[in-house]
């Protein structure tokens, strides 16, 4: 048995997954207000809508999963992590598997699930699919998941890139800005070439969480995928181009389509990652060739800017940080990027017996790492960087805005993304950029060490080991937010 | 810090924003995501184009 989104959602308790079976019309904006709702109460369960309509107003065959990420917890069970572990040791896990490789393995069509039905020419109508529109200002309806492309050089790149509707059934917008599928696009339209593009809407949610991971240019992204998946991936030969461009046979659904060289079409705005509408602007537009899907087949869609798409951006960071800094720093202890920058623009790092200089520096290599992050705030090892009350005690209560607080407009590595809809200049990239100004902070929250400063209070930790809360106030042990909001 | 302006649709009178460097001068017609209308920049309702300051200036003194 293939892991597959669907072994996935087996693996949930009753609480993790809860379904909705009364019609909802995503476009409307109502799926997102019913998140929203959730995430008001502090409620987290992954959510399928068994009965969502299409871009018609009809029912729309195939089923919608929003927020499977929304909750560290299933984060860790996708990675193959302990559950009562979701902090560090998800971080961790994601730091190996971005290292791994596990080589894919080729099925035929015949064996593909995703075969299991194919659309093609004026049957491949993207309105039959429930799209989301998910906030007020944005563009409209949206796919939110992964596509795979193929450089000229063969290797394949998987990278997250919303896909516009457009109200047009064959016709879509790609909202593309990372690196690598940025520099695909850019070699075909060099080369005159159409751009092959495959949108994968449902698989295991670990593959779409490898996506961010950081991969060299040349590598093969469904090799990490493998890795993070827990198995090789198992491809097939696209409808489309044969085994000139493979597909994950165990995908719920996908649409193959190409990138006409130097066609653009408006797309955006859309409330993106970081919680910010990003501007509307000049995209590839997507000419659909293919949309096949398995039986039953579930749509997945990222709630973006909530809970949903924070560990996108904190387990990268925490991940990929720890890969770059750990053997410069033999005493790093943790790092997490928290939900209230969404993932993206915070870094909250401890080191055990920190060195004087050493908060500056290893704060300069993360702003340096990632160029999103506008504020990196290192405290000690004794503060939780899981728990951002501990590590605002400690930046009230440690930092010396004197001294501990370095600013600075001119890091290296300023922002240089570009976009296939650009031209030759140095643009920022939309959304993220919109808040990000020039100058970085480094916070050194870590406890004075050159003269004499006040300790910490805690409790005795022997004692706090002996009294067992169950024991002297039964109910109260039990997780607060986590009331069951429906049944599967 | 991306440039972008803001624009009020002529037809609805909703707000949006867009990519000042793609599309400001561009000649391209911008589409209202609420109620679909296309429009140039200069057609728009209100245009709020402002800059921001130039950042990595020193601070001033207090």
């Amino acid at each position: 048995m293939a892991k597959d989104l669907r072994a996935f959602l087996r693996q949930l308790r009753d609480d993790e997954l809860v379904e909705v079976d009364r019609a909802v019309k995503p476009h409307e904006f109502e799926v997102t207000a019913l998140l929203k709702q959730l995430e008001d109460r502090r409620q987290y369960p992954a959510v399928m809508f068994r009965n969502p309509t299409d871009m018609y107003g009809g029912k729309s065959p195939f089923s919608l999963l929003v927020n499977a990420y929304a909750e560290r917890e299933r984060c860790a069970t996708m990675l193959g992590v302990d559950p009562a572990t979701p902090n560090w040791e998800v971080s961790l896990a994601f730091a190996r598997k971005s290292n791994e490789a596990l080589d894919s393995v080729v099925v035929a069509s015949g064996a593909a699930p995703v075969h299991e039905n194919v659309w093609r020419g004026k049957d491949a109508d993207v309105g039959r699919l429930p799209m989301v529109r998910h906030f007020e200002m944005d563009f409209g309806p949206v796919i939110t998941m992964t596509h795979v492309m193929r450089s000229l050089e063969g290797h394949y790149n998987v990278s997250f890139a919303k896909t516009f509707y457009k109200w047009d059934p064959h016709e879509m917008v790609v909202s593309l800005h990372t690196r690598d599928n940025t520099r695909i696009v850019r070699e075909h339209e060099k080369a005159g070439k159409p751009t092959r593009i495959v949108n994968v809407l449902g698989h295991h949610p670990a593959f779409h969480l490898g996506t961010v991971a950081r991969n060299e240019w040349g590598a093969n992204d469904y090799a990490t995928l493998g890795a993070f998946v827990g198995e090789p991936l198992r491809l097939t030969p696209s409808v489309t181009w044969g085994d000139e461009f493979m597909v994950p046979a165990d995908a719920e659904l996908i649409i193959e389509g190409e990138l006409p060289p130097g066609k653009r079409d408006l797309c955006d705005p859309f409330g993106e990652v970081a919680r910010l509408y990003q501007a509307q602007c000049l995209r590839p537009v997507l000419e659909v060739k293919a949309i096949t899907f398995r039986r039953g087949a579930i749509m997945q869609d990222i709630f973006s800017g909530f809970r949903d798409s924070c560990p996108f951006g904190s387990v990268l960071k925490e991940g990929h940080l720890w890969n770059v800094l750990h053997e410069k720093f033999p005493n790093l202890h943790q790092i997490s990027s928290p939900d209230s920058s969404c993932g993206v623009y915070a870094a909250y790092v401890s080191m055990k017996d920190i060195q004087p200089g050493q908060a500056q520096e290893i704060g300069r290599l993360i702003l340096e790492t990632f160029i999103v992050i506008q504020c990196v705030i290192v405290v000690d090892a004794d503060i939780d960087v899981f728990d951002e009350k501990q590590v605002l005690w400690a930046f009230h209560t440690y930092t010396n805005l004197e001294k501990g607080f370095q600013t600075n407009g001119n890091w290296e590595r300023q922002r240089h993304v570009r976009h296939a809809g650009e031209g030759s200049g140095k643009a920022p990239q939309s959304g993220f950029a919109t808040s990000n100004w020039g100058a970085r902070a480094v916070i050194d929250a870590t406890r004075p060490q050159d003269f004499a400063f006040g300790l910490r209070s805690e409790v005795p930790q022997e004692v706090l080991e002996r009294m067992k809360l169950e024991d002297y106030l039964p109910g109260a042990a039990t997780s607060a937010h986590k009331i069951p909001v429906g049944a599967k | 810090m991306e440039r972008i302006f803001w624009v009020d649709c002529p037809e609805c009178s909703e707000r949006f924003y867009c990519n000042y460097a793609e599309l400001r001068h561009a000649g391209i017609k911008l589409l209202c995501p609420s109620c679909h209308a296309r429009f140039l920049p200069d057609e728009a309702a209100a245009l709020d184009e402002r800059e921001s300051e130039p950042t990595g200036s020193p601070a001033p003194a207090p």
